[in-house]
């Protein structure tokens, strides 16, 4: 007997209970390291933000992914839009264009994240997959125009989770290898071009201690060391819960923020590191599993683009604070103190929520 | 039908994209272990160095900086006190290139903003400077105020010397380590010093101190010291010194006052002086303590170390007569002479007339050796050891190479040199019955006298020296009425360059009570300027100004207290 489709939508309410499980659980592992980082005040505030964050989610859960494919076009037109609003009326602060002032202070490049893989899985809905060259070159200009304007702001972090999220789409969608070589090979070609006139000096700066890190020990790579000797001298065990010295010693940059990582590894050692990880490993494998079962190609695109993209945001973040990437400022997903990647990120389970929820019905 | 196709399509590529979902799969099981590599390789085969390099910036060792001990004078006053300061350093690589925050700095401390950018662009790979020591608490909580980063503060201490000027150059003064230079600050530096602890601490990224970990050094502050000095006493001798050496416009003054029983230093000042709470360049002049530095060929002050020898060869006594008419005398080519022809003398009126022929002529009928061995014994021209650095012995030659010429000048006291301390403490040995000893700073550490001659000679030279301070005598501005006064004046020509110029040296010895001493004052004014030049018109006066309020302040009653049958009682009708 078939599975009945339409059993599924007597229920009120849906919701995946085990991703939720795991990300109450990084929230609350996060909101731990944050009270140790920043005190009650950050803790307070952020927890209001991922309340904010999980009623977003809960909301976006119930919406159906066929209503979202109606909009897409309408939401990436909005973002680009807001993005050309940026560049004229934007919000400068350290050096960068990034906010709106639209009664709350904006970033439209956030929003970029979740329409650019939603408008790239609408693109390839009904096309036939792999994608052809012709297709390839459609959908890079989609991707293009936004993360060029992100990139102006200038933005080298986001700039790159978007192109990131893109590509995932395209590669999920089955991109021949010959393509994705040759996308590499051009990469290696622009470099220089890009180095010389599109780099931005501290973007610059950011590289080349990235490159040579003893360069400059009190600019940029003063950061990484400070992050290092927070993370290596934690050890196995850690210093314990508020017994970090380089955090509290204010050695540590940004430790709420970008560098929470630092802390969390300096107070609970390999050990609260290897915790970490595996509480990720889980959220990123449910979701995976939700896009194994995604009912139809957009779906199955969006769905693991997105989850691709929080894992991004992982292993940029750890790369950064190790040592191993330049500090490009993306924070620790829904563990670093800030508002509106929270917001994103829960956005984009709230929509992976619902494609379970709609997902394809095996017959038992 | 199109939907149908695509769908049937995407159908057929289903493996593919699952083929797909397992690549990414396989990227993510890849990630997650190079993570985990890498915090591997930090956490635990880094863990010893990364500690290592976290203590090297969270931890510090500072020293304890200790209060340097009090210098009190006998009656518990304070000389010298250490009072807490704080200094301002900075960590030049912290705030190297932070110009608004330099600007800001140098207006707080009131430094030259372009010296202190530059100091910080030449330190810049040093981890720490000062830029400003030793201001006062409340100055230094505005500094801390502006919370500049990279800017450090130190508990130090800074010397300041209530007496200032008066006792300035016996007490030296401290560098700005705050280690002893001259007098009693450099000669007791140990002492006074302590031994400075260090702890370790640990830091913020801004240098400020979190909390303490461990002392590693334990601190000792300094021990106090009590000098001999009375503070009173000390300001009565440099006001009238100076009064002094102002009014006659000299050259440079000096005066002693010693405790004849102890041998105990009550004042010594110096003129010209500066003030050790301010130290400049022009301070330097005034450095030098006159009363144990500066030699000089003290003149007639001698004399009664001649007559002295005199007694002591058995060749004098009080009653013998000498000739000394025409009031002159000459000896190779040189003639000396008297204020006029005194006649025959006895050796109470060679001392208070101070005769050069009267004494010219004992010298010359005692040997050399019996003369130097007297001027030897009284401590002339050798250190008193009175136990400070920088002390001068003075000069008299050996008798061995005496010339005739000095033979006899040595007599009225040229042709060696001394220290106005050298006199006092040998009026001193005349005053405490023929006994020496050496002086003294320290309150209490009396040193051993010894008998360098009969008590009844020192009684006997007592008696001589006491018609000195007489009515028609040479001493006569010392005296002092109800207190016998017993005391020499002196003149002495200043040696220069191919022989003596027409500048003077005036002095006075003298103690008092005459007949149960308490004290010895030694006056020298070096180039007093106009027409009172001698001893006993410039040094004199001071000698008894001095003598007078000291005695009062140590309750010495007047020995011979007059009938008052001056006083007129006159009734207003």
């Amino acid at each position: 007997m078939p599975y009945n489709i339409n059993s599924h939508h007597n229920k009120r309410h849906y919701v995946d209970w085990w991703l939720l499980l795991f990300i109450v659980l990084l929230m609350g592992y996060g909101l731990v390291v944050l009270y140790s980082a920043g005190g009650w005040i950050l803790v307070k505030k952020q927890i209001i933000r991922l309340a904010l964050g999980m009623l977003v989610a809960l909301i976006l859960a119930q919406v159906k992914p066929e209503k979202l494919a109606g909009i897409t076009p309408w939401l990436y037109l909005i973002t680009v839009l807001l993005l050309l609003a940026v560049m004229f009326f934007g919000y400068e602060s350290k050096g960068a264009q990034r906010w709106l002032k639209i009664g709350i202070r904006f970033q439209p490049s956030e929003l970029a994240k979740l329409t650019i893989p939603l408008m790239l899985a609408w693109f390839y809905r009904y096309r036939i997959l792999p994608p052809n060259f012709k297709s390839i070159m459609m959908s890079i200009i989609i991707l293009a125009i936004p993360v060029i304007l992100i990139f102006n702001q200038p933005d080298f972090g986001t700039s790159i989770l978007v192109a990131a999220s893109g590509c995932f789409v395209l590669f999920l969608a089955g991109i021949s290898w010959k393509y994705i070589v040759g996308a590499f090979a051009s990469i290696v070609a622009i470099a220089p071009i890009l180095w010389g006139f599109l780099l931005k000096d501290y973007q610059k700066n950011r590289i080349l201690t990235f490159l040579n890190p003893e360069q400059d020990s009190l600019g940029t790579s003063w950061n990484i060391i400070q992050s290092k000797i927070a993370i290596g001298s934690g050890g196995v065990f850690g210093k314990g819960w508020q017994s970090g010295s380089q955090t509290h010693l204010d050695f540590l940059p940004e430790h709420s923020t970008d560098f929470i990582l630092s802390v969390l590894a300096e107070e609970f050692g390999l050990i609260g590191v290897s915790i970490l990880l595996l509480i990720y490993l889980l959220i990123i494998f449910r979701c995976l599993y939700i896009t194994a079962r995604a009912k139809d190609t957009f779906n199955r695109l969006f769905a693991g683009a997105l989850t691709l993209t929080f894992f991004i945001y992982l292993v940029i973040n750890a790369g950064m604070i190790s040592g191993l990437f330049p500090i490009v400022g993306v924070p620790l997903p829904l563990v670093s103190y800030g508002g509106t990647s929270i917001i994103t990120l829960m956005a984009a389970f709230g929509m992976i929520m619902s494609v379970y929820n709609h997902r394809k019905l095996l017959k038992s | 039908m199109i939907k149908k196709r695509s769908h049937s399509k995407n159908k057929g590529k289903l493996v593919n994209i699952n083929m797909r979902m397992s690549i990414v799969g396989a990227f993510l099981i890849l990630c997650f272990m190079v993570i985990a590599v890498r915090a591997f390789a930090i956490q635990i085969k880094g863990k010893e160095f990364y500690q290592k390099q976290g203590n090297m910036r969270q931890i510090r060792k500072i020293d304890l900086q200790v209060p340097r001990g009090t210098i009190f004078d006998r009656n518990n006053e304070p000389l010298a006190i250490s009072t807490p300061m704080v200094s301002v350093g900075v960590q030049p690589e912290v705030l190297f290139g932070q110009y608004p925050r330099i600007s800001q700095l140098a207006e707080a401390l009131e430094l030259d903003e372009d010296k202190l950018n530059n100091l910080i662009v030449d330190k810049k790979n040093k981890s720490f400077i000062y830029i400003k020591r030793r201001i006062p608490p409340q100055d230094a909580e505005k500094v801390k105020a502006l919370k500049i980063k990279g800017v450090e503060f130190r508990n130090e201490f800074k010397r300041y010397y209530p007496a200032g000027e008066i006792v300035a150059q016996l007490l030296g003064f401290t560098d700005s380590e705050d280690v002893g230079k001259e007098g009693i600050e450099s000669t007791y530096d140990q002492w006074l010093s302590g031994t400075a602890g260090q702890k370790q601490v640990m830091q913020d990224r801004f240098g400020h101190i979190i909390k303490d970990i461990k002392e590693v050094v334990a601190a000792k502050p300094g021990k106090d010291i009590k000098l001999s000095i009375d503070r009173r006493l000390q300001y009565i001798t440099y006001k009238e010194l100076k009064t002094a050496v102002y009014k006659y416009q000299a050259e440079k003054g000096a005066a002693v006052m010693l405790d004849i029983a102890t041998g105990e230093i009550l004042a010594m000042v110096s003129q010209p002086s500066y003030n050790p709470n301010n130290i400049t360049k022009k301070s330097i002049s005034g450095m030098r303590n006159r009363a144990l530095q500066d030699i000089y060929e003290p003149g007639s002050v001698i004399k009664p170390f001649t007559v002295i020898a005199g007694m002591l060869s058995g060749k004098f006594d009080e009653n013998s007569i000498i000739d000394t008419s025409p009031g002159y005398i000459e000896f190779d080519g040189h003639k000396v002479g008297d204020f006029r022809d005194y006649g025959a003398i006895n050796l109470e009126t060679l001392l208070n007339k101070s005769s050069n022929v009267g004494a010219i002529k004992v010298a010359l009928s005692l040997n050399k050796s019996h003369l130097w061995n007297t001027y030897k014994m009284f401590g002339l021209g050798s250190s008193t050891n009175s136990g400070i650095i920088g002390e001068s012995s003075g000069l008299l030659q050996d008798y061995k190479r005496w010339t005739h010429s000095r033979h006899a000048s040595i007599a009225y006291g040229m042709g060696m040199q001394v220290t106005t301390l050298q006199l006092a403490s040998a009026y001193a040995a005349i005053a405490n019955n023929g006994r020496w000893r050496s002086p003294t700073y320290i309150k209490g550490n009396i040193n051993e006298d010894k008998a360098i001659i009969d008590p009844t000679i020192a009684k006997a030279i007592t008696e001589m020296l006491t018609t000195v301070v007489s009515e028609l005598n040479t001493g006569r501005k010392a005296i002092i009425p109800g207190y016998d006064i017993a005391g020499k004046t002196g003149t002495a020509k200043m040696a220069s360059k191919g022989g003596y110029s027409d500048k003077y040296i005036a002095s006075f010895v003298g103690f008092a009570p005459a007949y149960n001493p308490k004290i010895v004052i030694a006056i020298s004014i070096t180039d007093p300027k106009g027409d009172e030049y001698g001893g006993g018109d410039v040094a004199a006066p001071v000698f008894r100004n001095i003598m007078e309020n000291s005695l009062r302040i140590l309750n010495v009653s007047p020995t011979n207290i007059e009938p008052i049958n001056q006083m007129v009682v006159t009734d207003d009708y």
